[in-house]
């Protein structure tokens, strides 16, 4: 996606912090923001720049049951945060500034209760092309529930797909795990056998395939991605 | 100016500063609370609702004019904040802003869910950024800035500017503002527009 002139996101950035933009303006932004460090960093600036106006509010006390409220809303909540949320996780896979930005893990901040809650996350791969780490794949405990979330901007020919894969040992054939969606962090249900396939995988990757996919009988379109599989263990 | 439906404000006067804070509590201090939430710390939590709850509740309130609503904000606010405690980088920015942001952020979206009454009347709030009275979060930096920041913000026009005051205390959208505002739909998006452009220049000149 061509960036259109500073002056224009910088506006709509500021637009974004204002609360000016309809429900489905600020979605998209924020998709925009939790990929791109451009556009975070421009809403972190009118965020830290009219957040003045609100510390200059008079205090006003909430009621006080509303902390026993939050007690026991996060009370089912894991005693230590899920892996997508510890900076450790995400400087440990050796990510870029730019990938780590406070915009990537505003995502996570703001789409908390659009997106269902973190899973155990028990398998994660960083997919990398030549250049950098461009997604980042996690599986949950079950082995049925899979998230890939690009890590950056990422183009692809018009008129492809992207297909991910379970990749196996030598002589088994890797498995489809369904086309990569193609907006914000995307789940994917996995078909029974690709969860049973699990303890033999040893990489995933992303090859570049017509619309709808690989289909059978001809060949592989090219490996534009891999990672290595590394398991954590469950909290 | 005609004033959108006043809700019955409860405004009252500002807090006297709390019993227990101490004085001077500073921004490491909240961002360490933060920080120790991250790692499952209830209790620091608790630190930072104690620290900040009134303040952005005023915030919660501002957006949206109901006390039910307001109170779901803020509730929903701090859960995201225990969920994501881990990706605040004390580094990177300063945790009230943080924190205000998730407030804002978390109202904003509930503003699409009810039929808000919000009082139109900001002049209160907005005088307030001449005299911030110091909490306990305060610091001179921050002084500075907001005199910047208002003496940047009257540079503007007084339309244009209440505008953009409108659309942060209260969270307006283009169409709200150009009916509170009585003017098209298209003089509120260009206001908007041409005031953040020179804000912008504004305070990176000051």
């Amino acid at each position: 996606m061509a960036k259109r002139d500073d002056e224009f996101w910088r506006a709509q950035a500021g637009e974004y912090v204002l609360g000016t933009l309809s429900e489905r303006e600020m979605r998209r932004f924020e998709r925009l923001r939790a990929r791109d460090a451009y556009y975070c960093d421009m809403a972190d600036e009118w965020e830290r720049k009219f957040g003045l106006l609100a510390e200059a509010l008079p205090d006003i006390d909430p009621p006080p049951e509303l902390w026993t409220r939050i007690e026991r809303q996060i009370a089912g909540a894991p005693a230590r945060p899920s892996l997508w949320d510890r900076l450790g996780f995400w400087r440990g896979f050796g990510l870029s500034a730019a990938a780590l930005a406070a915009c990537l893990l505003a995502f996570v901040v703001f789409d908390q209760f659009a997106a269902p809650t973190g899973p155990d996350v028990e398998r994660t791969a960083v997919l990398s092309d030549k250049t950098s780490p461009a997604w980042l794949v996690t599986v949950d405990s079950s082995g049925r529930r899979l998230t890939i979330l690009p890590l950056r901007e990422v183009s692809i020919p018009s008129g492809k797909a992207l297909e991910l894969w379970l990749v196996r040992g030598k002589g088994a054939a890797p498995i489809s795990l369904g086309l990569v969606p193609s907006a914000g962090r995307r789940a994917l249900a996995l078909p029974e056998l690709a969860a049973a396939s699990w303890p033999q995988a040893t990489q995933l990757s992303i090859t570049l395939e017509p619309p709808g996919g690989w289909k059978p009988g001809t060949t592989y379109g090219p490996a534009l991605f891999a990672g290595a599989i590394k398991s954590h263990a469950a909290r | 100016m005609k004033p959108l439906v006043y809700a019955t404000p409860e405004f009252r006067p500002q807090a006297v500063e709390e019993e227990g804070i101490a004085i001077g509590a500073s921004k490491s201090t909240l961002a360490s609370l933060i920080t120790a939430s991250a790692g499952g710390d209830r209790d620091a939590l608790a630190g930072v609702y104690r620290l900040t709850a009134a303040k952005l509740f005023s915030v919660c309130l501002g957006i949206l004019g109901s006390r039910a609503l307001a109170e779901e904000a803020l509730q929903d606010a701090f859960v995201n904040v225990w969920r994501n405690a881990g990706s605040f980088d004390a580094a990177k920015g300063a945790p009230m802003t943080w924190l205000i942001s998730i407030a804002r952020n978390r109202s904003l979206t509930l503003r699409g869910r009810a039929i808000r009454e919000v009082p139109a009347d900001i002049e209160a709030d907005y005088a307030r950024l001449e005299d911030p009275r110091p909490g306990p979060l305060a610091d001179a930096v921050a002084s500075a800035e907001a005199r910047a920041l208002r003496a940047c913000l009257e540079r503007l026009e007084e339309a244009p500017r209440r505008a953009v005051l409108l659309a942060y205390y209260r969270g307006l959208t283009h169409d709200e503002l150009a009916r509170e505002m009585s003017v098209p739909l298209g003089t509120v998006k260009s206001w908007i527009r041409r005031s953040l452009t020179r804000l912008k220049a504004c305070l990176d000149n000051g």
